[in-house]
């Protein structure tokens, strides 16, 4: 049972995203994206979701803002049924990263930033005071306030996936999703990005991240949840989630999992399946 | 809904034949034309008209008119030309562009007391901004030898030049007549007359160009062509089993008909005016040339 | 140089070229006499060619070209292609086969405002034909589809179009080409006022969904969880544009590539925020389209060389220079990956 409160509209009491029985079926597709799925993100939470692809990571962030029709179950936003939201109004609360976007014309980095005031602003208004100083914000949280004027396709992808980063983080949401945002990075930006998420999440922000790093999930997450083939395969702690015999299974390859003595959460070791491993590589797995 | 669209597209082909554009209404009865002024007259596309005076300062957008106003001496009267009209009485008058669609704002500096246009023509509106803008218009339709004849006839009453036109018509009717009888009897030759373009364009029934060559005792092989002007099929051409192919001024005989006798009309036949009983004798030479031997009977 | 500066200036530009526009002409005339004219006094002739011909054309131009460089801008938006114009979707093909039609059935002889009806009306039937086309079973309007079958659709009327040129008369056949290489002759204030009802609100209204037009430019469904209503913004852009391309061409005639160019030179100009470009877009185009129509007034009278024939010679070097420019600047240091 989700834990709605007695009052749906009171936004401090209940959790900020949740699904019930969610269950998704794409038009011709022999079988649902998402079957069954019931999560409950708690505030304030860094939730990741894992799972191998097409397990349907990409589907629960749509259906949970619904963005694609829901064939069974529901799905509530800060205790609200999300066909009930505004749609406006639900752009104040939650600020979305995509997988990937294409640019149709030039940009620059503080107009593509500005854009995540567009929920706060009318048809013709002009940014006001706040509006500026929530760009700002999310320009000096993403580090590109010396970027500011550069179009953005002079930039690397780390700096344009920064950008869009701090699209969202100008929307001052509450709950912040990302889809695979630090796909196409290098260490060191990865790394920046999930360092600034887990910083937003000790402020009390959500965060609600969608990754395929095993490792970087179980370092930064407060909760897990793992997809597999569309069901909810495990969900959790990391610690709990991460299951040698349960990663083996939803990822159909043989995985170890030890405590990693410089972090202390769990680290994955994908196992290699050739006919003659080595010796010492066999004395070093545990 | 694309289909219901194509349906409605066929269905307003068939219904309309072959488009001929530019139908007319039926001519209305002319009123008794008076000597004198004031003189009223309906023209070419309906509109009634009341000349009190003949008028001083004219353009014509159509050559047959202009050839006839020159030929009765009345080319004095016209203060302008089309781009078209580059005889030499004319050409150092202004220009007003196109006979179709002529540049309104020179008609309009011209102070013109008439304009003579095409009739049932594309462009009403064009008439209509002439009429908005106080410029008189007078249409007239040049389609088949009557047609003609009667624009000579009333231009002349409307510019007081009733005597030269009424000469005219007389040697035209005389001339038509003595090529009549020149050919009566004779054998007709299936003829065509191509105008040009590829595929070529052919003069149909109701054109002055089919009466003259009935005149001069040939037959036009497209008598059924449904429209005036119309371009056909090659295949159509060597269909008609013809005898003779008369040609516009400057065209040669398109290949697959070089079995074919032809000949070629002089330019002045294009535009028919004052000299149709000239173009009728022309083509009665190249139809009959028996019976115009100057050699004594 | 900042927006509302660029705003001026172009409004500026708008009242001299309307003026030059009434200034010069096929026939000469004095300053003194043109002010006359404005004035009612003086030769009546002049007077008619002032207030009856000169200014409802220069108005019209205005009107259109501006109309058309909106339109533009927006589908540009729309289709996500700054190579989009007004008639990639088909309307010029359906309203040049209304027109066509009604000067082959000779209706134009009977009815003056016969034309602009059928180019209007065939407009229409193009823009429902490829939206009904674009419509998914769940009724969102998907944009790949839209410009697949606005093209599909434009090639159909094209062969509408010829199959009908085939088999008219030599008469209807040079006033379908001439009608279809677009002229702005034909102006008189009472189309003008029409195409005015048309354009103004239409123009504002688009306007107003400058901002979800930008979010556009970022991808729908980036756009949609900003707080966009993307289907209802599409439809809506969709169906305006498409009106205020429809009452120009109905109006004129095809007039081609000022809803390429302009939109796309101002776009290097001013950049992408289409609360800036929808407004200048419409002032440029409408100053781009009057200086077209001077020139083509003027420069061989007393004929007048069809306006279509000048943007192309005008606009294809433009164009192709402000396409090398924004080649060069926009592509400074590469993408590293």
């Amino acid at each position: 049972m989700p834990t709605e409160s007695t009052n749906p509209a009171d936004p401090t009491r209940s959790a900020a995203l949740e699904a019930t029985e969610l269950t998704v079926q794409y038009p011709h597709a022999p079988e649902p994206a998402l079957d069954s799925v019931t999560l409950v993100v708690p505030r304030g939470t860094f939730y990741a979701v894992l799972g191998p692809n097409g397990s349907g990571k990409s589907t629960l962030l749509r259906a949970l803002l619904g963005m694609v029709p829901h064939a069974g179950g529901r799905a509530h936003v800060f205790g609200r049924l999300v066909s009930d939201w505004d749609r406006r109004a639900l752009a104040r609360e939650a600020g979305v990263v995509t997988q990937s976007e294409s640019m149709a014309f030039p940009i620059t980095v503080r107009d593509l930033v500005a854009m995540g005031r567009y929920p706060y602003l009318g048809a013709l208004q002009s940014e006001t005071l706040a509006d500026r100083e929530a760009i700002s914000e999310a320009m000096r949280l993403c580090d590109l306030e010396s970027l500011e004027q550069r179009f953005l396709s002079t930039l690397s992808g780390g700096e344009i996936q920064r950008t869009r980063v701090a699209r969202a983080l100008a929307q001052e949401p509450n709950v912040l999703m990302l889809d695979e945002p630090t796909a196409s990075l290098d260490v060191r930006h990865e790394m920046e990005i999930l360092e600034l998420l887990r910083a937003s999440a000790d402020r009390g922000m959500t965060i609600f991240l969608i990754t395929h790093h095993l490792d970087l999930a179980a370092r930064f997450a407060d909760r897990m949840l793992l997809l597999d083939r569309g069901k909810v395969a495990a969900e959790g702690r990391p610690r709990d989630v991460l299951q040698e015999e349960t990663l083996q299974h939803v990822y159909g390859w043989p995985i170890s999992v030890s405590d990693d003595p410089a972090t202390g959460v769990p680290r994955m070791t994908p196992l290699s399946t050739a006919l003659q491993p080595a010796p010492e590589r066999a004395a070093d797995s545990s | 809904m694309r289909w219901s669209f194509n349906c409605f597209l066929l269905a307003t082909l068939l219904g309309c034949d072959v488009f001929p554009g530019q139908q007319l209404p039926a001519r209305p009865e002319q009123p008794e034309p008076s000597s004198g002024y004031p003189f009223r007259v309906v023209d070419a596309a309906g509109a009634q008209h009341t000349f009190d005076s003949a008028p001083q300062r004219i353009v014509s957008l159509v050559p047959s008119a202009t050839e006839a106003l020159l030929g009765m001496a009345r080319g004095d009267r016209l203060v302008g030309r089309t781009e078209f009209d580059r005889m030499p009485e004319l050409i150092g008058l202004p220009s007003v562009g196109g006979g179709l669609q002529p540049n309104l704002e020179i008609l309009v500096s011209l102070d013109l007391d008439l304009v003579i246009r095409f009739a049932g023509d594309s462009d009403l509106a064009s008439a209509e901004r002439m009429t908005d803008l106080g410029i008189p218009h007078f249409a007239v339709q040049p389609d088949g030898i009557e047609d003609v004849l009667t624009i000579i006839r009333d231009l002349g009453r409307i510019t007081d030049a009733s005597d030269a036109a009424d000469s005219m018509l007389r040697e035209i009717r005389d001339a038509l007549d003595d090529v009549a009888r020149r050919v009566d009897g004779l054998p007709e030759p299936r003829v065509v007359y191509l105008l040009g373009g590829d595929p070529p364009w052919v003069a149909g029934p109701g054109t002055y160009i089919d009466e003259l060559i009935g005149i001069a005792g040939g037959t036009n092989v497209f008598d059924d062509l449904g429209t005036l002007y119309a371009p056909v099929s090659m295949e159509a051409l060597l269909d008609r089993d013809l005898d003779l192919i008369l040609l516009s001024d400057g065209l040669t005989p398109p290949s697959p008909l070089a079995h074919v006798a032809s000949a070629t009309l002089p330019a002045s036949v294009e535009i028919p005016g004052p000299g149709l009983g000239e173009a009728a004798r022309d083509i009665a030479r190249l139809i009959h040339p028996g019976a115009f031997d100057p050699s004594p009977r | 140089m900042k927006p509302l500066s660029w705003a001026a200036l172009l409004g500026l530009a708008v009242i001299l070229v309307f003026l030059l526009s009434i200034r010069l002409g096929s026939v000469g005339l004095t300053t003194g006499e043109v002010f006359a004219a404005l004035r009612g006094e003086g030769d009546l002739n002049i007077q008619r060619i002032i207030v009856d011909l000169r200014a409802p054309r220069a108005a019209m131009a205005i009107l259109v070209g501006g109309g058309l460089s909106l339109a533009g801008a927006v589908f540009q938006a729309l289709l996500r292609n700054p190579l989009a114009e007004p008639y990639i979707l088909g309307i010029s093909g359906g309203a040049a086969t209304g027109a066509v039609l009604a000067i082959a059935m000779g209706l134009t002889a009977s009815l003056s405002w016969a034309l602009p009806a059928a180019a209007f009306a065939g407009a229409l039937l193009a823009i429902v034909l490829v939206l009904r086309v674009a419509a998914t079973a769940d009724n969102r309007v998907d944009v790949r589809v839209l410009l697949l079958a606005g093209v599909v659709v434009g090639a159909f009327f094209a062969a509408c179009i010829s199959f009908v040129l085939s088999i008219s008369d030599a008469r209807t056949v040079r006033s379908a080409v001439l009608w279809m290489m677009g002229s702005l002759a034909g102006s008189d204030w009472t189309t003008v006022v029409m195409v005015t009802l048309y354009t103004l609100p239409a123009a504002i209204a688009l306007v107003g969904l400058a901002r979800p037009l930008n979010l556009l430019a970022i991808g729908e469904e980036t756009a949609g969880y900003l707080g966009a209503n993307v289907e209802r913004v599409k439809r809506v852009a969709y169906v305006l544009a498409s009106l205020l391309t429809a009452a120009g061409v109905a109006a004129t005639g095809v007039i081609g590539f000022v809803g390429l160019i302009v939109p796309h030179g101002v776009r290097l100009l001013v950049g992408s925020d289409y609360r800036v470009l929808l407004p200048l877009s419409f002032l440029a185009g409408a100053v781009f389209l009057t200086l077209a129509d001077v020139v083509a007034r003027t420069v061989m009278s007393p004929a007048e060389v069809p306006i279509g024939v000048i943007t192309a010679f005008v606009g294809v070097p433009l164009f192709l220079l402000l396409l090398r420019r924004s080649m060069g600047a926009r592509h400074g240091a590469g993408i590293e990956s």
